[in-house]
């Protein structure tokens, strides 16, 4: 495995096959851990990160999880390099500023990945495809135990697991699900679905485009509290919610689908058009039409029978600006990007199912 | 329209979180959007700290210092993090309100592998009698998970042991 060719396929991970396909993309748990002592990042010194980057690099080396995986020295790669890494979720857009001895491990298929000396010494993450929350912590917990034969973390009994920030502390666990809800949005319920989800403790998280509409539907749904709670039940509640809100989305489908059928099929068709004759298109445009050709595959609206879901999580991946210009192999302006796109697109749709 | 944060670029992306029960609608450039520290740290905890603790007005307690790492308090309100795992019980009164607010609890009740407390002694029979100990004394405190935890520990350790000797 290597950043070369990592733009090449996308992670294991985005297969969209699992339960709740049709509205989960996602799961994803995170563990923040540090070293007992040793000075949290933001407090350390040049020589102190040195010393944290080797003990946790070699921990996670010997650890048995990162076979036929790699390690990288974050701040020593390119600009693209660091921005791709962060479109494939394995660095935040924190740890892609490059701070000194920034590392990042990733496994084969890129189900698990860690960083060195983010916000924490360890940020261990698991992410898998669909509403797999349970799956995920348990290869978490696996991979935890592995890690603390190695090193000493820092706990103590009355805190729990102790990290640089206090909204961490205890679990240091991040539960997290990416949802899809085309129909919530199209049928403008979302706002009250949403101010909900606050009332047990969660958070989330979308990126909206002009008004109230969202760019691609796609939402993050996760745990704020990490004290006084158990693993168990902070997962728990995560997947109750998210299982609330697709109850809901699938209750919106039912409704436009008998409401508004015509517009709805109107919109998948034009996706489709659009996908299979632009020359040009922006990101944003993309991840629309994505939203809506993934809601057509799903409502059985579309008539190609040559659409998945990791096809759909592909183009939504490779089409992001440092994916694009991984492909071309050199830096890409903007308007010449948005033409890269298109072709790109037409690749990804006239690939083979299954591959 | 302008950027909510810098007030410079023109906003391109529109942003809503719901934490808190709060609904924080941000309009920002893609520059500002990248740089999101607002939005990763719903809390802002120099402010939660000068509203809880009146310690913002008493010097010798901005003064206090974390032996370990070097951090003070006032350190500890400026920046909102904690200069190292020893900090979480030099500022332990200072924190246990500000961990309430954003938490709702102050103490912790997941896993804690308590046998990770030994990792650092190298000698394994000095390890396994170190384990032993732990073991009888969670039984006696009813931590029957951890005691679980601890006797696989355990289970392991010995087996090393004896193959090692067995070599
Ligand atoms: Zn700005
Ligand atoms: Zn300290």
């Amino acid at each position: 495995m290597e950043i070369e060719t990592l733009h090449k396929k996308i992670g294991s991970w985005l297969s969209g096959s699992g339960n709740e396909s049709d509205t989960v993309l996602s799961s994803r748990i995170r563990l923040a851990r540090n070293l007992d002592k040793k000075p949290f990042c933001h407090w350390a010194s040049v020589s102190q990160r040195e010393e944290t980057y080797n003990i946790l690099i070699e921990a996670l080396k010997s650890s048995g999880f990162f076979s036929e995986g790699m390690f990288l020295r974050v701040d020593e790669l390119s600009k693209i390099d660091r921005m791709l890494l962060v479109e494939r979720y394995l660095v935040s857009l924190e740890h892609s500023q490059g701070k000194v001895f920034s590392g990042l491990g990733v496994s084969q298929g890129e189900i698990i990945s860690s960083m060195v000396n983010e916000e924490d010494h360890l940020r261990m993450q698991v992410l898998y495809p669909c509403l797999q929350l349970h799956e995920a912590f348990g290869l978490s917990r696996e991979f935890e135990r592995a890690m603390s034969k190695k090193v000493r973390f820092a706990v103590n009994k009355e805190f729990g697991f102790l990290t640089s920030c206090p909204t961490n502390v205890g679990t240091g666990l991040r539960a997290s699900v990416m949802v899809h809800l085309p129909a919530l949005v199209i049928d403008g319920q979302i706002g009250q679905i949403l101010q909900a989800v606050n009332k047990l403790g969660l958070a989330v998280r979308g990126t909206f485009g002009e008004g109230t509409h969202s760019i691609g539907s796609i939402f993050q749904i996760s745990n704020q509290v990490t004290l006084g709670k158990s693993e168990e039940e902070i997962i728990v509640d995560v997947e109750k919610m998210v299982k609330e809100i697709i109850g809901y989305e699938h209750k919106a489908r039912e409704k436009i689908l008998k409401d508004r059928r015509i517009e709805i099929e109107d919109k998948i068709g034009r996706a489709y058009g659009v996908f299979s004759n632009a020359k040009v298109i922006s990101s944003k445009e993309t991840i629309d039409l994505l939203s809506i050709l993934k809601l057509g595959m799903d409502l059985g609206l579309l008539r190609s029978k040559n659409m998945t879901n990791d096809k759909i999580n592909a183009s939504r991946i490779q089409t992001q600006p440092a994916h694009l210009q991984k492909f071309a192999g050199r830096e890409l302006a903007h308007p010449e990007r948005d033409a890269y796109r298109a072709k790109i697109l037409k690749d990804i749709f006239s690939r083979k199912r299954g591959k | 329209m302008l950027c909510d944060a810098c007030h410079k670029f023109e906003a391109t992306i529109h942003y809503t979180e719901i934490v808190g029960g709060k609904v924080i609608k941000l309009n920002l450039c893609e520059k500002c959007f990248k740089k999101k520290e607002f939005v990763n740290t719903p809390f802002n905890i120099s402010e939660l700290l000068a509203g809880l603790t009146q310690i913002g007005k008493d010097v010798s307690g901005n003064a206090a210092k974390c032996g370990n790492c070097g951090m003070s308090f006032l350190d500890f309100k400026k920046k909102g993090k904690l200069g190292c795992s020893e900090c979480y019980s030099v500022f332990r009164a200072q924190l246990l309100p500000l961990l309430k607010t954003i938490h709702k609890s102050s103490h912790h009740i997941g896993f804690i592998d308590q046998s990770d407390l030994y990792i650092g002694e190298k000698n394994d029979n000095v390890r396994l009698e170190a384990l032993k100990k732990r073991l009888s004394e969670a039984v006696k405190s009813e931590e029957f998970e951890e005691a679980a935890l601890i006797r696989d520990r355990i289970k392991e350790l010995k087996k090393k042991i004896e193959t090692k000797d067995g070599n």
